[in-house]
């Protein structure tokens, strides 16, 4: 955090969250909506054990796991980017946010052969309630992805301190989410 | 700014954890693997937002705010999934 991002004024204590307050506003909606959802999926466990059960079965932890190492390297890679921006080297912060945004299209193509793979099964999202929640869930957070691989761009086309820190905060939403995420629907049962 | 080598450390710790819990899960099912596997998420979420989003230097007010988030969702998630079938028994 910066004395540049506390520099708003007017947002009240969204004034001491790095980068633009109104990403913040999204931020708080976006973790409260994906709340709810982890803790929908969780009663739904509860009342379709079996399905559930035989649903987790069919997903790939280590395909999971791969997606949670990308996006936490792509994190960093992010961090490093506002730091890079903080001392002034456009063309190194550039770089990272760049290095950010692979890792996260590496993300959407693990996604993706997730995505076929089940399609090949004939798993869809209609299969039953357990893939219903999975779909929704990842492709959510997957659209979230997109989002966010939009928003690194246009910080690498203005890369301001302020902007970094904005994008880098929806990039490690994206990333909180996930690390919540995959051990909710992939691991826990 | 977190410097470069706390960002590595963080990042390296993260890494390790999601490692071991994807090995609880594999190795095991059950309360013992689930816990493990969303102390860890939780770990991992807390360090993306004290290190990466650098709010552990930032106002105490937020830091509560997160914390209490984060843990309100694992706790509720272990909960329903511990507690939950002795309840939904018939």
């Amino acid at each position: 955090m910066t004395d540049h991002s506390e520099a708003h004024g007017g947002w009240g204590a969204l004034d001491h969250l790095p980068g633009n307050p109104l990403m913040w506003v999204l931020i708080l909606s976006e973790l409260v909506v994906f709340g709810a959802f982890f803790v929908a999926f969780s009663v739904s466990r509860v009342l379709h054990p079996a399905m559930f059960l035989a649903g987790q079965a069919k997903l790939d932890r280590l395909a999971g796991g791969v997606n949670t190492m990308l996006l936490l390297t792509s994190g960093l890679a992010a961090a490093l980017a506002v730091s890079a921006c903080a001392a002034g080297d456009t063309r190194r912060c550039r770089r990272w946010l760049a290095g950010a945004g692979l890792l996260g299209v590496g993300f959407l193509g693990v996604k993706l052969a997730e995505y076929a793979g089940k399609a090949s099964q004939g798993i869809g999202i209609d299969t039953d309630t357990f893939f219903t929640l999975f779909y929704l869930m990842t492709g959510f957070h997957a659209a979230h992805v997109i989002l966010g691989l939009v928003i690194l761009a246009v910080v690498a086309w203005k890369p301001s301190l302020e902007n970094a820190e904005t994008g880098a905060a929806f990039w490690h939403m994206v990333d909180l989410i996930w690390v919540l995420l995959y051990p909710i629907v992939y691991l826990i049962r | 700014m977190p410097s470069r080598t706390t960002l590595l450390r963080a990042w390296g710790l993260m890494m390790g954890l999601t490692a071991l819990s994807i090995w609880a899960a594999v190795s095991d099912e059950g309360p013992a693997p689930a816990t493990a596997a969303m102390a860890a998420g939780l770990f991992k979420g807390l360090l993306i937002l004290w290190v990466y989003l650098n709010l552990g230097r930032g106002n105490p007010g937020w830091k509560a705010v997160f914390i209490v988030f984060l843990a309100t969702i694992a706790v509720l998630v272990l909960g329903i999934f511990l507690l939950g079938p002795l309840v939904a028994k018939p």
